[in-house]
This record gives C-alpha cells, sequence and structure tokens, in this order.
C-alpha cells in the first residue's frame, strides 16, 4: 500500500505542476512500484555526478534528457545510447545538454538520466490506454516491424487474468518469435505476463494516467525490462 | 430485471392504430388480430370508431383492462404526453416505434431525454424509439410495421437476432425467412433510451427457447456491462456480435504509441475475445456462425477436421482456407486407413482430405462417414458434397444426418449448386446440419466452433481457478514478488 502511495505522489506532484506526463525516472519509479522491470537508474544534474553513477551502475550506459517540455526526447537529440566509457560519458554529456539547448531552447532542462544499456534482444511493446466504451485496458504487440508494418497489435480490457494475457500474446501473428527462432532459447513467457497483469493493475489503480507506453520491453530467456516507459496524465486528473 | 411483458404480453395497446392499411400503425395492429397471438389487443386512436372491426379508444387511459405492453407509432413530438399516460395507467412495457428522435438532432435529443426523465424510477420499460420492436414467434408478438408479403416472418428456431438497426433487422429476418431459419426471438432496439443490448443479452441468457444468441450493434452503450453480461451469456450458449462501425476512426492523433494505433476496433475486438463472443466481421458470418453454434454441438478435446468430398477441388481449398486460418486437417489412424482401403474403389486415395471421387454414391458417403467419425483423430466433419453427379440421390442428406447423430461429431457441409441442391439444402437445414455454399464459408463456420469451444475451456479454467481461490492468492503474491529483474549485463 505504501507503493500505491508513493505512486499517487509521483502522480499528484506532477499534475501540480501542470505537467500532462512523467518524466521518465518517474515513469520508471512507478513501473519499479508496480514490479516492472527496467534498467537500473539514476538522475544527475551534474558530468560530475554522472561520471559517478555511471561507475556504480557499470558501463554500458544510456543517457536521457529530462524536461518537463520535452515529450518525444530523441527528436530533440535527447537520448543517446551505448556510452562505453568514462571518456566518451564525459564528451557525450556536454553533446547531450548543448543538442538540446540548441534545438529546443526553451525547454527548462531539469537533469539527466543514467540508466544501465540493456543488452539487444526480442523486443515487445506493452501499453496502457482508457477506452471511450470500455475504459481501461492493456495492450500488447510484438516490437519493431512487426508493430509498425504490420499493425499487429491486439488489446485486453483490464483488469486481466494470466488466461487473458496468455491468449492476448499467442492472438498476435508475431508471437512464434517469442518461442524461440533460428536458435535463440524461448522467450520468458511467464515474466511477459506478469508485466501485462501489472499493467492492467496500475491502470486501473491509478485512474489519473491515460495512456501507458512501454516501448520497447526487451524480452530475454529469463527476464524482461522495459527500456522506456511514457505515462501520461489526464488533464483534470481524475477520469 | 424482468422483461417479460415485451415478449409474453396478455393485453397489448397499439397507439397510433390507423385504418390506413400502409400506416404502420395499422400493420402493427392487424399483426396482433390476424395472428395467434393469445392475448387482447385495443386500438387507441382518438379519431377512429373502430379498426378492422374493433372498437377504438381515445386514449390509453380509456383501455377497459391493465395494459402489460403499450406499443406507439405516433409522430415523435407526441410521444410524451402519451408516455404519461402509459404512467398513469401502469403499463409495464412500451416500444416506441416512431422515429423521429436523435437520430434527426437536437430537438429530437432533446424529446428523448424528457422521456427517459418522465420514466426514471418508474416501472415503464421501454424498447426504442426509432425501431421495428420485437417478433416472437412462439408468443405472436409481432410489432414488425412491415406487412408479411414484404417481410416474410421466420419460423421458430433456436435463434435470438438483437439488431440496433431496423432495416438490417429487417433484411436479415427476411433472408431467414427464405432459408427456413428459425428465429427465438427478434428485437430492434433502435436509440436504445432505457432498454439495450445488456439488458437484451441478461434477459436472453436465461430464455430456454434461445439456445444461441446473435447481435448487430453500432455502438456499445455501456462497455464494461456489457462485457459482464456477454461473458455470463457466453458461459451458456454461444454469443456472436457483428459490430458495424468499427474502421478505426477512432484512432484519433494522439500522444502515445498506443494511443495511435488503440482505435475501438482493437479494442472491441480483444473485448469480445476475453468475453467468449465470437466476433464476425461479415453479415453472411453473423447467420453461419449461428446455424453452426445452434445446431451442432461442440468439439471436445480433439479439435482436428476431417474433409469428406466428391470433389477433389473443393477438398483442396477447403483444406488452403482451414491452414490460413490455422486449423489442423486430422491425421487418419491405421485402423480408418484399413477400412477406408477395403470399402473405397481402388482409385481413390485413401487421406485427408478423403476424396471419394466424383462416381461417388450415397453408400460411399456412408462408409466414409462411418469411418471417419469414428476416428479418435478427428473432431469435426466437413462433408463437401456437389449434387451435380448423377450418383448422389437426396439420401445423402440421411447419410450426413445419421453420422452425425450416431457419432455426435459437429458436422458441417459444403454444397452449391441450383434448384436441385436447393432442395436438399432445406432439408440439411431441416435436419439441423448447417451447410454452406462455399468452402470458406464452411471452414470459417468451423472456425467458430472451434473459437467458442476454446472460449469455453479458458471459462472453465478461470472458474476452477477462482473456485480454488489461486486466481486471488497469484494476484497476492504478485504484488509481494517481483519479476525477475534483468541481471546487470
Amino acid at each position: 500500500m505504501l507503493e500505491m502511495k508513493e505512486c499517487e505522489l509521483i502522480i499528484q506532484k506532477a499534475l501540480r505542476e501542470e505537467r500532462s506526463s512523467l518524466l521518465i525516472d518517474e515513469a520508471y519509479r512507478i513501473c519499479n512500484l508496480h514490479h516492472i522491470p527496467t534498467p537500473k537508474f539514476r538522475v544527475v544534474i551534474r558530468l560530475q555526478e554522472a561520471v559517478e553513477r555511471a561507475n556504480e551502475i557499470g558501463y554500458p550506459v544510456a543517457l536521457k534528457i529530462l524536461s518537463p517540455q520535452i515529450l518525444h526526447k530523441s527528436d530533440v537529440g535527447g537520448v543517446i545510447l551505448n556510452v562505453e566509457d568514462e571518456k566518451e560519458l564525459r564528451t557525450e554529456y556536454e553533446k547531450l545538454v548543448a543538442e538540446v539547448n540548441r534545438r529546443e531552447p526553451s525547454a527548462k532542462v531539469t537533469g539527466v538520466l543514467v540508466e544501465k544499456m540493456m543488452v539487444p534482444s526480442t523486443e515487445v511493446i506493452v501499453g496502457g490506454i482508457r477506452d471511450s466504451q470500455f475504459g481501461p485496458a492493456v495492450m500488447f504487440g510484438m516490437g519493431g516491424i512487426f508493430t509498425e508494418v504490420y499493425d499487429d497489435v491486439a488489446f485486453r480490457v483490464a483488469p486481466i487474468d494470466r488466461i487473458d494475457a496468455l491468449n492476448l500474446i499467442h492472438g498476435l501473428k508475431g508471437s512464434k518469435v517469442l518461442e524461440g527462432t533460428r536458435g535463440k532459447p524461448p522467450a520468458d513467457l511467464d515474466s511477459v505476463i506478469n508485466v501485462l497483469t501489472n499493467v492492467s493493475d496500475l491502470m486501473i489503480e491509478h485512474g489519473a494516467i491515460t495512456q501507458l507506453d512501454l516501448n520497447p520491453v526487451i524480452v530475454y530467456s529469463d527476464a524482461v525490462c522495459a527500456v522506456d516507459s511514457r505515462i501520461i496524465l489526464s488533464e483534470t486528473g481524475d477520469v | 430485471m424482468d422483461l417479460d411483458p415485451f415478449f409474453k404480453p396478455k393485453s397489448v395497446a397499439v397507439i397510433g392504430a390507423s385504418r390506413e392499411p400502409r400506416k404502420f400503425g395499422h400493420v402493427i395492429f392487424k399483426n396482433f388480430v390476424e395472428s395467434e397471438f393469445k392475448g387482447k389487443a385495443y386500438p387507441v386512436n382518438p379519431k377512429a370508431e373502430s379498426i378492422l372491426g374493433l372498437k377504438t379508444y381515445p386514449s390509453v387511459k380509456e383501455v377497459p383492462s391493465e395494459l402489460d405492453l403499450a406499443v406507439i407509432a405516433v409522430p415523435a413530438p407526441m410521444v410524451p404526453p402519451i408516455i404519461d399516460e402509459c404512467l398513469s395507467k401502469h403499463v409495464k412495457a412500451a416500444i416506441i416505434i416512431s422515429g423521429g428522435f436523435k437520430e434527426v438532432g437536437e430537438k429530437g435529443e432533446e424529446l428523448e431525454l424528457e422521456i427517459r426523465e418522465k420514466i426514471r424510477d418508474s416501472g415503464l420499460r421501454i424498447i426504442g424509439p426509432n425501431c421495428i420492436g420485437v417478433y416472437d414467434p412462439v408468443n405472436h408478438v409481432d410489432t414488425l410495421f412491415l406487412p408479411r408479403y414484404r417481410l416474410r416472418r421466420p419460423k421458430q428456431g433456436p435463434i435470438a437476432f438483437i439488431s440496433q438497426s431496423g432495416a438490417f433487422g429487417s433484411a436479415v429476418l427476411d433472408w431467414a425467412a427464405s432459408q427456413d431459419i428459425g428465429i427465438s426471438k427478434f428485437i430492434s432496439i433502435g436509440n436504445k433510451i432505457d432498454v439495450d443490448e445488456v439488458d437484451i443479452l441478461n434477459y436472453l441468457v436465461d430464455d430456454s427457447l434461445t439456445k444461441c444468441i446473435t447481435v448487430y450493434v453500432e455502438s456499445i452503450s455501456r462497455g464494461r456491462e456489457f462485457l459482464k453480461a456477454s461473458s455470463r451469456v457466453a458461459k451458456n450458449k454461444p454469443l456472436i456480435v457483428l459490430k458495424g462501425g468499427v474502421t478505426n476512426e477512432g484512432a484519433s492523433a494522439s500522444l502515445s504509441h498506443t494511443g495511435s494505433l488503440a482505435g475501438s476496433a482493437k479494442v472491441c475486438a480483444g473485448a469480445f475475445k476475453q468475453a467468449g463472443v465470437v466476433q464476425a466481421q461479415t453479415v453472411d458470418e453473423l447467420l453461419d456462425y449461428a446455424r453452426a453454434l445452434a445446431y451442432q454441438p461442440l468439439p471436445r478435446d480433439q479439435k482436428d477436421i476431417a474433409i469428406v468430398t466428391n470433389g477433389g477441388g473443393f477438398g483442396v481449398v477447403s483444406t488452403d482456407e482451414a491452414s490460413g486460418l490455422g486449423l489442423k486437417l486430422a491425421k487418419f489412424n491405421p485402423e480408418t486407413v484399413r477400412t477406408l482401403r477395403e470399402k473405397l474403389p481402388e482409385y481413390a486415395t485413401v487421406h485427408n482430405p478423403l476424396d471419394l471421387v466424383g462416381d461417388a454414391d450415397v453408400e460411399r458417403y456412408r462408409s466414409a462417414l462411418d469411418a471417419v467419425s469414428s476416428d479418435p483423430n478427428v473432431g469435426i466433419i466437413l462433408v463437401i458434397v456437389l449434387l451435380q453427379t448423377s450418383f448422389i440421390e437426396s439420401d445423402v442428406v440421411d447419410a450426413i444426418t445419421e453420422s452425425q447423430v450416431t457419432y455426435g461429431k459437429p458436422t458441417v457441409v459444403c454444397t452449391i449448386g441450383g434448384e436441385f441442391t436447393q432442395i436438399l439444402v432445406k432439408m440439411l437445414e431441416e435436419n439441423r446440419i448447417p451447410s454452406y455454399p462455399t468452402p470458406e464459408r464452411a471452414i470459417n463456420a468451423i472456425n467458430a466452433l472451434i473459437q467458442y469451444a476454446k472460449a469455453l475451456e479458458d471459462i472453465n479454467k478461470k472458474q476452477q481457478l477462482n473456485e480454488r481461490g489461486t486466481a486471488q492468492a497469484d494476484r497476492v503474491t504478485k504484488r509481494n514478488t517481483t519479476c525477475r529483474w534483468p541481471s546487470p549485463s
């Protein structure tokens, strides 16, 4: 219940500041509080701090700009992936801040997120929405080309149980990929199911969240990790 | 909540009953008078003395008995005061046939609000407005204002049909009648001022005459209640929904990726799957699926298909169609193969799809169906029978029906052709063996049987989980444990 309370505090703070979306560290925190794994992450405001935190987390790391005015970080050069060591971090950190300042001078940068760079694997998309007819709903899609080109996504209305989650996964044309192809081991379906049921709970528990994106969620043979998270809030704070 | 007065009224007033034969009120009143309707029907019309020889009453209030049902067919602005009269008369149910409400704009919408306000907290339930009401072939309630020579009424049967659109409903009814397809109840819900699809589903779930429910809706007014009602129905009988207006115009510009991928159609499809609803994508599918699900038993654990045909081409197309949908053809067991080799001529190849070859007669069908139906590897049977050859007589219908009844396996027929074929199609329909004119439609109907069987298996699994309390326990552990966290790499 403490977890619920912390989530609500994060949401209320954002609403007080009249933000319609959460910063990525806040979104990650809410995910973690709902037992949805994310990469290890730290928020820093100075280069020296970034160096220290990156050492703790371990290279390679990713850097993501934090600004309430920037929703689509990569569109303004606000994301740098695969920073391999301290030397690279020092140059890339300065470049990141300078680039965002140049392209989005009016945006107020509140910090930089340093996060563990995860090893690539099969990617899926998990999302949450509020449908006008059916209310809170959970989305699942196979990542990359499956979603973008083939529109291979499906929904279930929250709350969902494990059977619903499994049917949701198996209903997709691309879900065969998760069974392991071309020598890849099968994906950790159990953890994918956990993410889906947890997102379902999350959407039901927090009425202020209108949309949620975990895009992508990287799926390994023994774990999953949401490596980006976007949470959109309703303007009024409740739905 | 009880909708009985709509379907089993002991007394009905037709308000707006007219002497003019083409007027809606006239046709509706005539339906009650000239059918075997057992209750009393009263015409209400302040301007006429008598209609069809029966004394007319100037208002509902003057009708000399209690009223279960009022059918209202007067211009929209006249409806609210009539509702007042119905309320003071304690009428139990009203069907507002009249158009001119929400569908014509703001003025009409105001009228709807006015009526809704009037009936709030009253016992009066309303179907409509802007609808064609109810057709119940058992109790002979028929408020369809379309004359019988234009819209033939279907006979009694196992399929209930709910339609939001009156025109869609009447066209399908007329077509169903022409195909000898029987209906248990038909309800056109129109603008859904009060009674909506959720209410009707909750009513029909307990209706023993209804074996299968079909629904055409454009808008679902109470999404979550609809889900609850449809899962309750699906547990008890198949529910097939054709949802109109599913194009993704709803996927409006959106801040998140998920939002832009959503669109009401996909959420709707997901919701249907979750509830165990079989979704039809076309008008054909709605009744195709309904006939398969209403007439045939469901496949059990074994869901592989055997195809028996006298035309190689249709067998091939059916096989392609099945594999396209991810359905499996059965592998005959050795005993079946042995029997078939014995019974079939040498030039017939013994595998699935089983081609009995063009000179197949009824006897050949009979032995093939016997062998295939008793094979434990076979769960569902598709019989393709092309009646253009002179080797086959109409007793092939008996052969198919007998093997279905004897072995209890779901059986679907594919046959296409002219007048001779049509006679056999009707015989099959009479025997509750659904037949389809193309392999695609037959395989799709089989797919509907499989889908619903699987949905029921899921529903039972969930129920078992809930009964053991494990579903609940599962939620608790989930709270306390984490997903496995990825190890730093």
